[in-house]
């Protein structure tokens, strides 16, 4: 039991930006971000920001479905991607922002007030724990836009 | 037959099957380096069983065994080293007392930690408020994700030959991301109000590194992190 355990551990770090991409990925399989044979799967906002200007005189391509990834971009894919980012993206400046926990002992005698911290921690696990029921509801999501565009491009045999 | 025979026949039976002779050759590894293939116990036999803790309905028992001659021989089963008064200590759970019987888990301390840790965990994703990866389910009425997946791909591109919505792929995956990332959200909800108390009693002490031992706010920080 320990063995594939440990392997789903290594896993552990990125998972929930990770499934994002993946959905992103299943949708540029049908409908390509680029019409080349070098369809590289692009990141969850290339994609949607390209196909709502792609489409942007097809009103009927930006449903309700489409409209549900796209505007998490500027919300929710945008505070999962604040917390990522420093993590992955070596910066130069001298703020220890990657390491949260580091710049969180740095500044901790200097905390004015730890409820605005508690707070922040406790938004932070509901926010994941909320993102985690949007994958599952996006698998499906990402479904429903592969079929209404697929009816729109008269795809029906 | 006497509870304590029964332990001496079934103890050493725990380390000729796999994985459970893990745990019996470290313990060799700890006393002789010399590399050994084959293994037998000889003499006189003695192991005692004491319950250390029950965790929801699950108890888990701390095995001292002791064999008075450990044999260690080599591929063709030459004699290639005799330990005297071997001994080896480990866990054991035969699971959920009140639930159905399962293979008893034999554990050195690492794997108990964990183990301990995945029950808990586990308790916590298994509540009904806890996001499930209901899509990959099988609904009659309702089209999982990857049926209706694969019907979508052979009614609108019937010439896509890609791997999306191979079942044997993807199902696993998607379970596996979903069990990795529910695993520690949920160790984070188990934290959540012990490192805010821990938070609140630091603000008062007078040196930084009390914010440094498991499982303080700023280790949680750091698992929140590697969670996204």
């Amino acid at each position: 039991m320990f063995i594939l355990d440990s392997i789903m551990q290594l896993q552990k770090p990125l998972v929930i930006y990770n499934s994002w991409e993946r959905i992103v990925f299943i949708i540029n399989e049908f409908f390509p971000k680029k019409k080349s044979s070098d369809n590289f799967p692009p990141s969850f906002e290339q994609y949607f920001k390209s196909k709502n200007e792609e489409f942007k005189l097809n009103a009927e391509y930006l449903n309700n479905d489409f409209l549900w990834f796209y505007n998490r971009i500027n919300e929710e894919h945008k505070f999962l991607g604040n917390l990522r980012h420093p993590l992955i993206h070596y910066n130069k400046s001298r703020e220890t922002k990657g390491m949260r926990s580091a710049k969180f002992s740095k500044d901790f005698r200097s905390l004015k007030s730890l409820d605005i911290i508690i707070q922040q921690y406790e938004y932070e696990i509901n926010f994941l724990k909320e993102e985690l029921t949007n994958v599952d509801l996006g698998l499906m999501k990402s479904l429903n836009l592969i079929e209404s565009w697929s009816i729109l491009e008269n795809k029906i045999p | 037959m006497n509870k304590d025979i029964n332990l001496n026949q079934v103890v050493p039976a725990y380390f000729i099957n796999q994985p459970e002779q893990v745990i019996l050759r470290r313990r060799v590894k700890e006393i002789t380096s010399l590399d050994f293939r084959y293994f037998y116990f000889d003499g006189e036999i003695k192991v005692e069983r004491s319950l250390i803790f029950n965790v929801e309905n699950e108890n888990i028992y701390k095995i001292n065994f002791v064999s008075e001659f450990l044999e260690l021989s080599d591929k063709d089963n030459e004699l290639v080293k005799v330990i005297s008064d071997f001994n080896i200590e480990f866990f054991i759970s035969y699971g959920d007392m009140n639930g159905d019987f399962k293979n008893p888990v034999v554990m050195g301390m690492d794997e108990l930690t964990y183990y301990l840790s995945k029950k808990l965990n586990d308790k916590v994703v298994n509540e009904d408020s806890f996001p499930k990866l209901k899509s990959i389910k099988y609904q009659i009425e309702e089209k999982d994700f990857l049926s209706r997946g694969r019907q979508l791909r052979n009614k609108y591109f019937p010439e896509y030959i890609g791997p999306i919505f191979n079942i044997l792929d993807f199902d696993s995956e998607l379970k596996e991301i979903f069990a990795v990332s529910s695993s520690n959200l949920a160790f984070l909800i188990r934290f959540k109000d012990r490192v805010k108390g821990e938070l609140s009693v630091s603000k008062n002490e007078n040196y930084i590194s009390n914010l440094n031992v498991y499982p303080r706010f700023n280790n949680a920080i750091a698992e929140t992190a590697s969670y996204i």
